[in-house]
């Protein structure tokens, strides 16, 4: 069967990660609510693939799925599949899933202030990862350490190694951050907001220490974040989240320039960018987003924001499109007006 | 500028100590010799990273900080050093708007008593029941209806509480707000509503606006003029046009060219800085900037550049700024 309905890596090998059909459910105090709504996706060696949306639209818990962070917690029940290298993270026990978290897959986090633990020397962290997932005696361990520091970028990694994470300012602790994650040379970064909490200077050195390592090691990167400018910048593939489900997802490229789901046209008008003239008034989506755990919208989830919305509408949309997907009834040429609304082409 | 300005900021310091058991007293310079004016129904955005005092800057404005050093004029009067009780009066005249709506808003209180406070407090409206009208007429103007007054702020999304902290700043029809980060903890699509949202209740109540973020994005569509700070300092003051179209100090350009652009083929130019702010708690010889600076010349490290007026309508404190060609 053709799958219609993910977005796949562009190669033809088999990819390092795919996910089908994932969905997490919450069930808190009797009542249940779908955070991730059957949400497929994959990724190939070396590449970047963003999730992009609002809080509350599910890209967080989609990232902790992979890496398997809330699969012990029992309020949250995971289905579908999360195929990583040939097996299936969703059925391996926590002992196995312990071996693969941090030695292949790595995750960092919007805050490395609160990830760290702040009474422990950086170097120790960092060595703790190596000496849990490699037979490294002590002095290599330190070595290893200092040469991870040197790495991304932390200036005399040598006596640098010693100090605690609150001697470090925001930029040098993400970087240790992910010092630390590349510690087993990961094949997979999760990374969560990685520079959402940094300075835009920083942010720029940050997102180029992580191009430059998926160049250099091949290391295929999940960035979740909520700007569109770090996403253009950097992306391969793009996937919009809404209200828990994938609703438009491509080439960077095509996303951007050709918008098919009136929600990623919306937050593209939305910005106010450095770059762009100022208008007496910006494009803006009226109301806010649905919080999951009130229930979600009947029909399409977006359908009480949205300008377009029509009959259709109260029908849940299926996923459409070969590469370059979106969730939407919008006939063809409506959807093709969309790039106009967003800003992206002239009217 | 023709009309007469509203806000005159002079030669502000803050100082604050650090005192520490172990070792001498430290002191930091958070704001260090700014001089601005601000017109009467001008938005003067000020923009900067985090720690370059942005934030103590407007809260010495507004006088939630007293200022070591200087005086901010408001009106003509000098607020620097007013004592609590003369400044009641003037509280109605100036009011913040703050970064978290999560933070800023009494967790036990409906919104209608939030906002009724400021009535009661500043002896406005007879009874209970016009203030409640006075209040139903406050969220209309933010666009909320009437009964968000029962509401809890625990009840309202990022953008609602927003609108209630603008609200309740608008309350007493002040002549200027100051607002912190405004839109930094909103998500995308929400923060349009409230720059626009801004924008007009500034053109319908004639607002005096200092509008502080780090998002030089956002300050572009809500400013007409900017000021750049670093560690402390004013480091370029300019009209919003010219700036974006030409900054002259290598830290504003260094912030414009690190702003992530919606667009995957922007032309995307490479100034990436090295290493971080310096502490302000020993900030660098000479210009703050020439640690950091991609055009620094020895003497940008031993002679301090004056905050000096440039071209029309602009100041700069740089020793070779980027109209200039590069020094050999």
């Amino acid at each position: 069967m053709a799958q219609a309905e993910t977005i796949d890596a562009p190669t033809q090998t088999s990819p390092l990660l795919d996910v089908r059909g994932l969905s997490v459910t919450l069930t808190r105090e009797g009542s249940a609510a779908a955070l991730v709504d059957d949400v497929s996706f994959s990724l190939a060696a070396g590449e970047i693939l963003c999730i992009v949306g609002e809080s509350g639209c599910g890209k967080t818990v989609t990232a902790r799925s992979i890496i398997g962070l809330n699969r012990t917690d029992p309020r949250f029940t995971l289905g579908g599949r999360i195929d990583f290298d040939g097996t299936d993270l969703l059925s391996l026990s926590e002992t196995q899933m312990r071996g693969v978290r941090g030695a292949k897959i790595a995750m960092i986090f919007q805050d490395p202030m609160t990830s760290l633990n702040p009474l422990h020397r950086i170097g120790a962290q960092i060595g703790e990862v190596l000496r849990n997932h490699t037979d490294l005696g002590s002095r290599a361990i330190r070595e290893r350490t200092i040469e991870l520091l040197a790495q991304v970028g932390i200036p005399y990694p040598g006596s640098r190694i010693d100090d605690y994470p609150h001697q470090f300012s925001g930029g040098m602790r993400q970087r240790a951050m992910i010092a630390l994650a590349l510690a087993c040379s990961p094949s997979l970064l999760i990374a969560d907001e990685p520079t959402t909490a940094l300075d835009v200077t920083t942010q720029k050195q940050i997102l180029s220490l992580i191009d430059g390592l998926r160049h250099q090691y091949g290391m295929a990167v999940v960035l979740i974040t909520h700007d569109l400018g770090v996403v253009a910048g950097i992306a391969d593939r793009v996937m919009v989240m809404y209200a828990g489900q994938c609703v438009e997802a491509g080439a960077v490229r095509d996303v951007f320039r050709a918008p098919q789901h009136p929600y990623t046209a919306g937050l593209l008008a939305s910005i106010p960018a450095a770059n762009r003239v100022r208008t007496p008034r910006l494009p803006s989506i009226k109301g806010a987003p649905p919080v999951l755990t009130e229930g979600r919208p009947a029909g399409c989830a977006f359908r009480p924001r949205c300008e377009h919305a029509f009959g259709a509408c109260v029908e849940r949309p299926g996923l459409e499109g070969v590469d370059h997907l979106h969730r939407c009834w919008l006939p063809e040429a409506a959807r093709a007006h969309l790039a106009v609304e967003a800003g992206r082409v002239p009217a | 500028m023709s009309a007469p300005a509203l806000v005159q900021v002079d030669g502000l310091k803050k100082v604050f100590a650090s005192r520490s058991p172990f070792g001498r007293a430290r002191r930091v310079y958070a704001v260090d010799d700014v001089s601005f004016d601000v017109a009467a129904g001008e938005t003067f955005g000020l923009v900067g990273e985090s720690g370059c005092g942005k934030s103590t800057l407007a809260r010495c404005i507004v006088r939630l900080l007293e200022p070591s050093e200087g005086a901010v004029r408001f009106d003509g009067t000098d607020i620097a050093h007013a004592s609590m009780r003369s400044l009641r009066p003037l509280r109605r005249d100036i009011q913040l708007v703050f970064q978290d709506p999560f933070a800023s808003l009494n967790p036990r209180k409906r919104v209608g008593a939030i906002l009724e406070e400021a009535f009661r407090l500043h002896g406005i409206g007879a009874d209970r029941a016009e203030r409640r009208k006075r209040v139903a007429e406050l969220l209309g103007k933010v666009g909320l209806a009437p009964s968000f007054a029962e509401r809890l702020p625990s009840e309202l999304s990022g953008g609602q509480r927003q609108r209630v902290g603008i609200a309740r700043a608008l309350a007493l029809n002040p002549r200027l707000v100051v607002a912190d980060e405004p839109v930094s903890a909103l998500d995308v699509s929400v923060q349009a509503e409230i720059l626009n949202l801004l924008k007009d209740l500034q053109a319908e109540l004639g607002l005096t606006m200092i509008f502080i973020s780090h998002d030089l994005g956002v300050i572009r569509h809500v400013s007409d003029r900017i000021g750049v700070m670093y560690l402390g300092k004013l480091v370029e003051l300019a009209p919003a046009d010219a700036f974006y179209e030409m900054p002259l100090h290598p830290y504003s350009d260094a912030l414009l060219s690190a702003i992530p652009l919606p667009d995957p083929d922007a032309q995307r130019r490479n100034v990436v800085l090295e290493g971080d702010v310096p502490s302000p708690l020993a900030p660098p010889s000479g210009c703050r900037f020439h640690t950091r600076c991609p055009r620094a010349q020895s003497r940008c490290a031993s002679e301090e550049p004056q905050f000096r007026p440039y071209g029309q309508d602009r100041k700069v404190a740089c020793h070779y700024p980027l109209d200039q060609p590069e020094p050999a």
